[in-house]
């Protein structure tokens, strides 16, 4: 089995955690340790954007009201129940994203003619951003993206599109992936019927 | 510099109506009939096209309303005259139902003309 | 002897190539709003027009949101159904317009189909899983934000077109 494929089951098993998570308290800490498992596999976070996210998609929401009225704006009223709604779609979009930045990091290899296509496409892609850095006079604009393109060559050698190295799977990185799913399980477990039998004051989250 | 054709203005005029029908969309959000609920000194608010059941706690104890089909209705009160379940479903903006033992008032608030809406309906049948 | 239809395949390997590298640009460009668009990638879909058969044109499609997915890491997320319903939309109304009209329609009036497409379909998808009702409230914007950049991609893609020595030779060597 390869790397990439390991990432990916993990992945969607992770994802299933998410929808499944009805709430709020839940689907931010699939959230942060989704989040977690994309900076560790080598991909960036920003926290602004992703606030600016949230608090838009939560704001949005409250068009719609529903439960409690925590204050009122002229006469309209921001309702407790649409904000955990809009907080709770918002945190679904981002964790996908990033439980979709994890998946990825390791590039796993698309098999058949599609998969052909796409590695040429990145092939031409990285010439590209290359010849691009190598262009001095940037205007005007259309002739230096004549010259770009007038550099490339549109005929390649099939040895040229580099075959990513294959990283098969040791032990150690399949009890690591075992791990993660069940600690999203685990989590799911805490948060369901059963758990709030056991642990009381999950019940009381939102 | 390529002329610009006939064509082109037709579609950026099209585009531009849609554009700005988009802003009629506002009202038609804000048009969309709420469900008010007071109970002691707190409010909550719904969306009567939005089916929901919640229950409110008072004085004597629960009472239990139902949002179903844009109609709203108490479902059960711990009350013992029981008035405001027998009230049945109320649907137009003005309708309400209170449970006064329990303290619970429910008001149906839109800011569509409960007039035009009947007039609209009379065209439409 | 390089087959004809390698060459081919090759030219939409690299129109695709172009659309990512676009994309990549479009996602450094700081945005006042998220879910507001340039469209730059939809730059090559509208020159593509005219150079490429009905199959190379929606394997151009294909590629670039394929692509775009991977290289934002948000293929397995539902932004893909954001980009794939706003891609296929503006790509069908695109080629729709193009057809119909040939020379009497410049890449203007093109852009601005593609995008109003796009546009609408996004704010479909938006209000069925995203906003609900609050949908109403971002479409102006939408709208507008994407009026203003398609008439922008169009000024430009009709200038390439008349400029550029590398497209004019693309078009002589159409067959």
């Amino acid at each position: 089995m390869k790397y990439s494929s390991l990432r990916l089951i993990s992945g969607a098993f992770i994802i299933l955690a998410i929808i499944l998570s009805e709430s709020l308290v839940l689907r931010f800490l699939m959230t942060f340790y989704i989040i977690v498992l994309a900076l560790n596999s080598g991909r960036k976070f920003r926290l602004l954007p992703n606030i600016i996210l949230f608090i838009s998609i939560s704001l949005a929401n409250t068009i719609t009201p529903y439960g409690l009225v925590l204050f009122s704006i002229g006469s309209y009223p921001i309702t407790l129940g649409a904000l955990i709604n809009g907080a709770n779609k918002a945190l679904l979009l981002i964790s996908f994203i990033y439980a979709s930045h994890y998946m990825m990091s390791s590039r796993p290899q698309i098999p058949g003619k599609l998969g052909h296509l796409i590695s040429m496409q990145f092939y031409y892609f990285d010439r590209l951003t290359t010849k691009w850095r190598q262009i001095e006079k940037k205007t005007p604009i259309i002739g230096a993206i004549d010259q770009l393109l007038l550099g490339i060559e549109t005929e390649i050698d099939e040895d040229s599109i580099k075959q990513t190295e294959i990283k098969y799977v040791k032990t150690k990185d399949v009890l690591i992936h075992i791990l993660h799913i069940s600690i999203a399980l685990l989590l799911l477990f805490i948060f369901s019927d059963m758990g709030k039998n056991i642990l009381p004051f999950i019940a009381q989250l939102p | 510099m390529k002329k610009l054709t006939p064509i082109d203005i037709i579609i950026f005029i099209l585009f531009l109506t849609i554009g700005i029908m988009s802003f009629t969309l506002y009202s038609t959000v804000s048009e969309n009939p709420e469900v008010h609920v007071t109970a002691g000194d707190k409010e909550w608010v719904y969306d009567l096209s939005v089916d929901t059941t919640v229950s409110f706690e008072g004085p004597i104890g629960f009472t239990t309303m139902e949002i179903s089909n844009n109609r709203v209705h108490v479902h059960d009160s711990d009350c013992k005259n029981q008035i405001c379940v027998l009230t049945g479903w109320i649907e137009k903006p003005g309708e309400w139902i209170a449970c006064l033992p329990n303290n619970v008032f429910i008001v149906i608030e839109g800011h569509t003309d409960i007039a035009t809406e009947e007039e609209a309906d009379d065209i439409s049948y | 002897m390089i087959s004809h239809t390698k060459v081919r395949i090759e030219l939409v390997a690299l129109f695709s190539a172009c659309a990512l590298f676009l994309s990549t640009i479009e996602y450094m460009i700081p945005k006042p709003v998220p879910f507001m668009r340039l469209g730059l990638a939809n730059l090559p879909i509208i020159l593509a027009l005219g150079i490429f058969t009905y199959r190379e044109y929606f394997l151009l499609l294909l590629l670039k949101v394929l692509g775009q997915g991977l290289i934002s890491g948000t293929i397995f997320s539902y932004i893909i159904l954001f980009s794939l319903a706003g891609s296929l939309s503006s790509a069908i109304f695109m080629l729709l317009i193009f057809t119909l009209f040939k020379d009497k329609v410049s890449r203007v009036g093109i852009s601005l189909g593609g995008a109003l497409a796009s546009a609408i379909s996004q704010l479909f998808i938006s209000r069925l899983i995203l906003f609900k009702e609050a949908t109403y409230v971002i479409a102006p914007l939408f709208l507008f934000s994407g009026l203003i950049s398609s008439i922008i991609l169009g000024i430009f893609a009709n200038e390439f077109i008349v400029k550029s020595k590398w497209y004019s030779t693309l078009k002589e060597s159409k067959v």
